[in-house]
C-alpha cells in the first residue's frame, strides 16, 4: 500500500495555488487544497479542484507532433526541435523577425517564461511576445 | 429554511386533498392565489446577478 | 499533547493492530494529511495548529473512505477531533466505513477553537489528548434569525450571488460521498450560469445536509467567496434538533429522521 499526499502547484493559471495530490498506489485520486498555503489558504477554483483528472487523460499529448502530409504525426524531440529551429531561421530570413510571434504559457515557471521572451527579443529580434495568463 | 433565508413562508403551502374532493381543491387553489396576490411579487424575481455585473 | 498521540500511534502500529494511521504531518513547511505506516518516523506528525488552534484541519474521514474502498480488509487508525468523530459515526450509519476497521485516536479541541466553531461537542468519545472544552451554542444563527425578513433575504442573496460554483463546499465535505450529485444534475441546476441559480443552488445543498452535516465547518473554510455556509447548515441542524430531537453524529447507529419510516418523537 502506497498512500501519499504530494505537494504541488496548480498548472492552470498564473496564481500558483498550492494543493496536495492524493496518490494511492501511483494513481492520483484526489486534490486537497493546501490550508497553510499563503496563496490560496485552503481554497481552489473548479479547475484546480479537478486537476487530478487530467493527469492520466488519454487525450493528453505526450510526444511532440509535426504535421506531415496534412496529418499530425508523433515525432521525436530531436526531430521536432530541429524542425522548429530550421523553420524559425527560414521565416526570419524570408519575412523578417516580426513575422514570428511567441505565445507562452502559465503552465511553466516564471524562469521559463523569462527565457522565452529573452529568446524572442535577443535571438529572433522581435517584441511579439504574449502569454495565455494575460486574460 | 425559507424563513431563515428571508422568504415569507406564506408563499409555500402544502394541503392534503383527496381525489374525490374537487370543490375542496378548487377552494384551496383560489384561496392560495388570493393570498399570493395580496403578498405581491416574489423577491426572487429580481435579478440579483445583474447587480453584481 | 502531541506526545501522547504519538505514543498511542506507535503502540498501535508496532502491535500490528493497524495498517496505517491517517493523521497530519508537516511536510515542506505545510501541514498535510499523511498516512503513517509501520516503522515510519512519527517526528513529522502535527495536529494542525498554526497561528490559531486547528486552523489547518482536513477532512481525514473523507480520505479514509478512499483507503477503505481500496483496502476493505485493512484496519486504519485516524486522528479525530469532535467533528471527525461525528463524521465517522455518520459514515458508519451511511455504510461508507466499517467501525471494526477504524481505530480513532481522539484529541479534544481547546476552548479557543470550540468558541470559534461554536461547536456543540468539541471533543470525541475517547480522548487521548487534550482537555474537554465547553460546548458553545450558535450565535451566528441567532443573529440572522433576529433580522427582519427582508433584511435576511438581502443578506443571503448578497452572499449567494458571490458563488463561483467551484463545488469546493461539496469537494471538501466529508459527508459528500454520493456518486450522483443533485448539484451536477442539469435538470435541477442549469449548466453554464454564474453565479448558479440562487438561492436554489445553496438551498439544494442545505436540504441534502439534513442528517449529514456534522458541523465541521470545512465548507466555509474552503469557500473562495467567503459565503457563510456553516451558518446555513447550522440552521439546518438547529431545525433537526428542535423538531426531531436529532443531532447528526451524536449517537452511533442513529439514523436521520428523514431516513426513517418509524414515527419520530418531537414537537411537530
Amino acid at each position: 500500500m502506497d498512500y501519499r499526499t504530494v505537494l504541488t502547484t496548480c498548472t492552470y493559471c498564473g496564481c500558483g495555488c498550492n494543493f496536495f495530490l492524493e496518490v494511492l498506489d501511483g494513481d492520483p485520486i484526489g486534490t486537497i487544497p493546501c490550508k497553510t498555503s499563503p496563496v490560496n489558504e485552503g481554497k481552489l477554483c473548479i479547475k484546480g479542484w479537478n486537476v487530478h483528472e487530467f493527469i492520466r487523460n488519454d487525450k493528453r499529448l505526450k510526444q511532440p507532433m509535426i504535421r506531415k502530409d496534412g496529418h499530425l504525426t508523433e515525432v521525436s524531440w530531436d526531430e521536432a526541435l530541429a524542425y522548429t529551429a530550421q523553420r524559425l531561421k527560414d521565416i526570419k530570413a524570408q519575412d523578417g523577425p516580426d513575422a514570428i510571434g511567441f505565445l507562452t504559457s502559465a503552465k511553466v515557471t516564471n524562469e521559463e517564461n523569462y527565457l522565452l521572451q529573452k529568446f524572442a527579443r535577443a535571438a529572433i529580434n522581435t517584441n511579439n511576445v504574449d502569454h495565455c495568463a494575460r486574460l | 429554511m425559507l424563513k431563515f433565508s428571508g422568504i415569507d413562508d406564506a408563499r409555500l403551502k402544502a394541503s392534503w386533498v383527496s381525489s374525490a374532493e374537487a370543490p375542496e381543491l378548487v377552494h384551496e387553489f383560489a384561496t392560495f392565489i388570493r393570498e399570493l396576490r395580496d403578498l405581491g411579487p416574489s423577491p426572487l424575481r429580481q435579478d440579483y446577478r445583474k447587480e453584481l455585473a | 499533547m502531541i506526545d501522547s498521540i504519538k505514543d498511542k500511534v506507535r503502540e498501535l502500529l508496532d502491535s500490528g493492530e493497524i495498517k496505517g494511521f491517517l493523521g497530519l504531518a508537516e511536510k515542506h513547511g505545510h501541514v498535510a494529511p499523511h498516512l503513517f505506516q509501520q516503522g515510519e518516523d512519527l517526528d513529522i506528525m502535527v495536529l494542525g495548529d498554526g497561528a490559531h488552534p486547528g486552523d489547518a484541519r482536513y477532512p481525514l474521514s473523507k480520505y479514509l473512505i478512499n483507503l477503505y474502498r481500496a483496502y476493505p480488509e485493512e484496519t486504519f487508525g485516524i486522528l479525530v477531533r469532535g467533528c471527525d468523530d461525528r463524521a465517522l459515526k455518520t459514515l458508519y450509519t451511511w455504510n461508507q466505513l466499517t467501525p471494526n476497521k477504524v481505530i480513532p485516536v481522539g484529541i479534544a479541541c481547546p476552548q479557543e477553537l470550540a468558541d470559534a466553531c461554536e461547536c456543540s461537542r468539541p471533543y470525541p468519545d475517547d480522548i487521548t489528548a487534550g482537555e474537554q472544552a465547553e460546548p458553545r451554542l450558535s450565535e451566528t444563527v441567532d443573529t440572522i434569525d433576529n433580522l427582519v425578513l427582508t433584511d435576511r433575504f438581502d443578506y443571503w442573496m448578497s452572499e449567494f450571488v458571490k458563488c463561483i460554483k467551484c463545488y469546493g463546499c461539496s469537494n471538501i465535505c466529508p459527508m459528500c460521498f454520493c456518486n450522483e450529485c443533485s448539484l451536477k444534475c442539469d435538470d435541477l441546476i442549469k449548466k453554464g450560469e454564474l453565479p448558479p441559480e440562487i438561492p436554489v443552488f445553496h438551498h439544494t445543498r442545505a436540504m441534502h445536509m439534513v442528517g449529514r452535516c456534522i458541523d465541521c465547518g470545512l465548507c466555509e473554510e474552503a469557500c473562495p467567496s467567503g459565503i457563510p455556509l456553516r451558518t446555513l447548515y447550522k440552521k439546518v441542524n438547529t431545525i433537526l434538533s428542535s423538531n426531531f430531537d436529532f443531532t447528526t453524529g451524536m449517537r452511533r447507529g442513529q439514523r436521520s429522521p428523514l431516513n426513517s419510516l418509524e414515527p419520530v418523537k418531537g414537537n411537530k
